[in-house]
């Protein structure tokens, strides 16, 4: 961000009444008119020498002055009048004939038009190279200037380009690459070949029953067999290379703040005003300069509730609140892509609200984008949980997602396999995700579709060995719920990808176009299938039925053998192994429940292919806050007891 | 050439070369291997495995084992199930073998021709000659083992979580091949606390269950198998063909704690060489003697329990965890009590070739023909293999040594054939022929049972052989 440019050196202006000022610094006009206490100054002078950051945004960020008397005072030693933007709004008619993008990148806002040239408002030192810009941006002349704040200007490049702000957030990628977006569910080919599925299934049933459900059969167990091994496999690289740490404590250590980049976090809420107090402690802990990180609260319109609490809060200046216009999609990825479009940033990561990363994540994420090349553009920190003993249900998750994120990415990652992202904690280069084109807001599980979408586009997606804890589903309904979301948007996902396929095998190759559907398009299928199995296999035990025999010749029932015996055996062990690399060791026995665990992923998997049908954008929204042990914002998230 | 290109080209060079390192220390094996194959002699286990592959690939279906034990060497003989194969098999083995234990022995200190004489020390021991020879689901086993063993030892002392789960994979594999493999992980799980340094108790379990839960499962898939397809979970234990138990092997039994321990220093005896690198860990590493006496335990573990523990396999590991556990930081001047001891072990595993199966092993390797037991049931089996499909009613228990031979185990109704029981009821209704087995000590089956001292009802002796009762239907 260019903002706040002229903040440190002795500036002598003349005012509107020609009378000269003396020189004088920010910091000490700021103690003049008694907004600072001389210690703080002394104190953002100190951190300014270690970060070289401006003295603005280090007393705005760390909270010592308020933006507006901040950006007064800026005003006064620039020597311009300043401008309330609310108050005083811009022509309209003027500045929609600019794009809004430019009005970001300069933060230079045309006001007026003058017969003399253009009034501009700016949140920059208005020198002679930034009136030289402005007149060649807006292609006239500048008249006058005055001072704003960023924030005027967000706010107000929200207020006028509504629309246009909305329009590409939630269609942006619909119209540029309409062959990626998950606004079409099911393309004209994909209804022929399902139809045509259906009916040859159905033919099969009604002329040859028997040969049908063996083929039924077969193909459902060699399926389940294909995706447990791809998994064992997958993951016993992970394993194996879980002892090569790609970013060494040493090198983080050795990082100065003054090299670091600026840093856009961006925080999606909705109803989740409860939380609001936790989120700021937990960004607070991050170690990294709060003068280089810029929070953007992403707030919708119609969460009242949400946006008194986080003003109440009073955040510090750094944290800012972008209110998401009210509209279809309501989903997370639409407000991401609107806080994308406003952050300034190098770098930009998302958080969920009760997030709590690691401190040293984002120093990581910039040794990883340091160490990848140019083709790295995500970086993804391991997910886990902090209420990981609260009940059956946090444990069960706390053990899936320990072996997703320390086993399954990394092996992903180790075979160049496309990784579908978690919903948190991936961290980009803001410039290379805006050139993917952000994320599908019709997609449900528009993080997982955008790793796919970016392996595609021949990116590099990596892993980095930090952890944010979360908060864990304590409910079983809630549970469900998100779940249904996730599944739906693998379903959404495959089926994008699936367009093409001939096209896909070309871009990224047979292996990784094989992996992407076992576990992309798998995980659905397997939760679908699985129940089936399940009732035959109950039926037997139960009845010792001779009725089943004919649909399990010899091949396919030393499958389904193999996928009743080792394949279970594996998927516990692999948690168990998750479990016990993490240190949850009181979690391992557990994973031995992990059959009944499995029996709520189906319930979720039909509740998602109903809603492919019935919803297909719809956000089934994951209540956050019921944990009793989020309160303990200060407690060992490792050992699992905050 | 690019330089992934260069990458990908010498791993790939690595690997061939490997495999012709592995294949040149099978040469040995393969050689006497073709002696023995020359005198016609075959080892109970290898007839074993052949006949129940035979019996897979006739009757087209996997569960048609029986669910005999153990079935990974089976399924690895089923595209070619003749004694060639087998031993070709394990000759292999023997050379993947020894291969792992010269990797192991390059890490040390030792001048080359050092660490030569002490590989070539073990693979020229009797005991290893006859195991790479005749024992392909041992030493497949063997091989399991000897991975598990250096995976644990990474485990517990890098305390490298992944290799842990190597360990734990590698010993629940490896029951399929081999019986002691539960106990094997049993007591990797009971010995790693020992090594964890925790007083967690969660801790200790968290190891328990992580390196035992992959054995537990492998065991309880196959017992679930053989209940399903046999209805008898635990038949694989008994079986006379596989058993460790010492109700089926009574001459090997060590119950007496007395016996026991004149058994356990006999056999240490015989493995000089173990006894010196537990010296030598004892005083440069002292906390890794515990997993260094695993096969001790195991033993002592196995007899106490009422199983049978071979010899062969004592000697075997012994050898095998004293070559591969030489302390890294060796000095030099150990090298040659080492090579002593190593000659030593060589000597007197030379000498002690007179008991169980070895013996005959031995025997006929430096006979000039075949010898009289082998030739009858050369000539039993020629003629059985003529006979058409399903006439003759055997008991694969008995008759495994004679269906191997054969090369076919069509002529042959089973036990598990479904028409078993009903045949041996009212042999006229389903066969033209019945093979009874006369059993030294006491009838084995049913068919023994009811027909060893009288023919069945319309059949008439039509052959005897020692050992054997050839009955043919009269005809009507």
């Amino acid at each position: 961000m260019e903002a706040l440019t002229a903040s440190t050196g002795p500036v002598r202006t003349e005012s509107e009444e020609g009378k000269t000022h003396p020189p004088m610094r920010l910091g000490e006009a700021l103690v003049a008119r008694g907004l600072l206490r001389p210690e703080d100054l002394d104190w953002a002078l100190r951190i300014q020498a270690q970060t070289r950051e401006r003295l603005g945004q280090i007393l705005l960020s760390r909270g010592l002055v308020r933006r507006y008397d901040l950006y007064q005072t800026l005003a006064d030693l620039w020597g311009v009048p300043f401008v309330d933007l609310l108050q005083e709004p811009p022509d309209p008619e003027l500045l929609r004939r600019f794009r809004p993008e430019e009005i970001m990148e300069s933060w230079i806002l045309p006001l007026r038009e003058t017969p003399e040239g253009l009034e501009i408002a700016t949140a920059r030192r208005p020198d002679a190279a930034l009136l030289e810009e402005a007149a060649r941006r807006f292609g006239r002349p500048v008249a006058r200037v005055r001072a704003t704040t960023e924030w005027d200007i967000r706010r107000t490049l929200l207020r006028f380009f509504r629309t246009d702000v909305l329009a590409s957030a939630t269609y942006g990628l619909y119209y540029r690459r309409p062959e990626e977006s998950a606004h079409t569910v099911f393309t004209r080919a994909q209804f022929f070949a399902f139809a045509l599925v259906l009916m040859s299934t159905l033919l099969g049933l009604a002329l040859a029953p028997r040969l049908t459900m063996i083929l039924l059969n077969g193909l459902a167990n060699l399926f389940f067999l294909a995706s447990v091994l791809f998994k064992f496999v997958v993951s016993i690289v992970g394993a194996r290379h879980e002892r090569e740490t790609p970013i060494l404590e040493e090198e983080v250590a050795a990082l100065k703040d003054e090299e670091l980049p600026r840093y856009t976090i961006l925080v999606p809420v909705y109803r989740e005003a409860s939380v609001i107090g936790t989120l700021l402690a937990n960004l607070k802990r991050l170690d990294y300069p709060p003068e280089k990180l810029e929070i953007l609260l992403l707030i919708e319109e119609d969460d009242r509730e949400t946006f008194e609490a986080a003003k109440a809060a009073r955040p510090p200046g750094n944290v800012c609140f972008i209110l998401i216009p009210d509209q279809i999609p309501k989903t997370k990825p639409k407000a991401c892509n609107v806080g994308l479009f406003f952050a300034s940033g190098d770098y930009v990561v998302i958080y969920d609200a009760e997030d709590r990363p690691d401190p040293d994540q984002l120093k990581k994420a910039i040794l990883a984008f340091r160490k990848g090349g140019p083709r790295l553009i995500c970086v993804q920190a391991a997910l886990n949980y902090f209420n990981a003993r609260e009940n059956f249900l946090t444990r069960m998750f706390t053990l899936e997602y320990s072996y997703w994120f320390d086993y399954m990415l990394p092996g992903l990652y180790r075979l160049g396999m496309p990784i579908p992202l978690g919903g948190t904690s991936n961290h980009f280069p803001t410039e290379r995700l805006r050139e993917l084109g952000g994320w599908d807001p019709f997609n449900v599980t528009e993080d997982a579709d955008l790793g796919i979408r970016a392996i595609v586009e021949g990116f590099e997606v990596g892993v980095i060995p930090s952890t944010t804890y979360e908060e864990a589903n304590t409910q079983v309904g809630n549970w469900i719920r998100q779940r249904s979301r996730w599944i739906k948007g693998y379903m959404q996902t495959a089926l994008v990808h699936a367009r093409h396929p001939w096209r896909l095998v070309r871009r990224i190759g047979l292996r990784r176009t094989l992996g992407f559907f076992l576990l992309v398009a798998g995980t659905p299928l397997t939760f679908l299938a699985a129940p089936w199995l399940w009732v035959m296999f109950a039926w037997w035990v139960i009845t010792r039925t001779h009725a089943l025999d004919p649909f399990f010749p010899p091949p396919v029932l030393y499958i389904s053998l193999f996928n009743l015996l080792i394949g279970n055996a594996i998927g516990i062990y692999l948690n168990m192994l998750a479990g016990f690399k993490r240190g949850y060791y009181d979690l391992i026995p557990w994973a031995l429940l992990n059959p009944i665990y499995w029996i709520l992923h189906s319930i979720a998997a039909y509740k998602a292919l109903w809603q492919l049908f019935t919803r297909p954008f719809y956000w089934e929204k994951t209540t956050h806050g019921l944990s009793r042990w989020l309160g303990d914002v200060h407690g060992n998230p490792g050992e699992g007891s905050a | 050439m690019p330089p992934s290109t260069w990458k990908r080209a010498s791993a790939f060079g690595h690997i061939v070369w490997e495999g012709i390192a592995i294949c040149g220390l099978s040469l040995p094996f393969l050689i006497v291997g073709a002696a023995s194959l020359s005198r016609g002699f075959m080892s109970h286990e290898h007839a074993h495995l052949i006949e129940k592959a035979l019996l897979v690939r006739d009757r087209g279906r996997l569960e048609w084992i029986g669910f005999a034990y153990p079935p990974l060497p089976v399924l690895m003989l089923l595209p070619w199930p003749i004694l060639p194969a087998a031993v070709i098999l394990a000759s292999l083995s023997g050379g993947l073998l020894a291969w792992s234990v010269g990797r192991r022995l390059q890490a040390l200190p030792f001048p080359p021709w050092i660490r030569a004489g002490l590989l070539l020390s073990f693979m020229g021991m009797p005991t290893i000659l006859f195991l790479a020879t005749q024992r392909f689901g041992t030493t497949m086993a063997l091989v399991l083992f000897l991975w598990a063993w250096q995976a644990y030892l990474t485990f517990t002392r890098y305390g490298r979580t992944d290799a842990g789960f190597l360990a734990a994979l590698i010993i629940g594999f490896a029951f399929y091949a081999s019986f002691y493999a539960p106990a094997f992980a049993l007591t990797f799980a009971l010995a790693a606390p020992l090594f964890a340094h925790t007083r967690d108790p969660r801790h200790t379990l968290a190891i328990l269950m992580v390196l035992a839960f992959p054995t537990a499962m492998t065991v309880g898939a196959w017992i679930y198998l053989s209940w399903l397809f046999t209805g008898q979970p635990l038949a694989f234990l008994y079986d006379p063909g596989s058993s460790l138990l010492i109700a089926f092997r009574p001459d090997e039994a060590f119950l007496t704690l007395g016996a026991m321990a004149h058994e356990l220093v006999q056999r240490l005896l015989n493995t000089p060489l173990y006894l010196g690198v537990g010296v030598l860990i004892a005083h440069l590493q002292p906390r890794r003697l515990p997993a260094y006496l695993i096969p001790l335990l195991l033993m002592v573990s196995v007899w106490s329990l009422g199983g049978v523990f071979p010899r062969e396999l004592s000697v075997a590991l012994g050898a095998l965890f004293a070559l591969s556990g030489i302390p890294a930081r060796t000095p030099l001047r150990w090298g040659i009590p080492l090579m002593v001891l190593a000659l030593l072990q060589l000597g007197v595993d030379g000498f002690s070739t007179r008991y169980g199966e070895r013996e005959r092993w031995w025997a006929a390797l430096w006979a000039e023909k075949p010898s009289t037991a082998d030739a009858v049931e050369e000539e039993i089996a020629a003629r059985l293999a003529r006979l058409p499909c399903g006439s003759v009613l055997a008991d694969d228990r008995q008759a495994y040594r004679l269906i191997a031979r054969a090369g076919t185990a069509c002529p042959f109704v089973l036990p598990p054939d479904p028409t078993f029981q009903l045949a041996v009821s009212r042999p006229e209704r389903f066969v033209r022929w019945l093979l009874v087995a006369e059993s030294p000590q006491g009838a084995i089956g049913p068919l023994e049972a009811r027909y060893r001292l009288r023919a069945p009802p319309g059949f008439m002796l039509e052959a005897s052989w020692p050992g054997w009762r050839l009955y043919r239907r009269q005809a009507p």
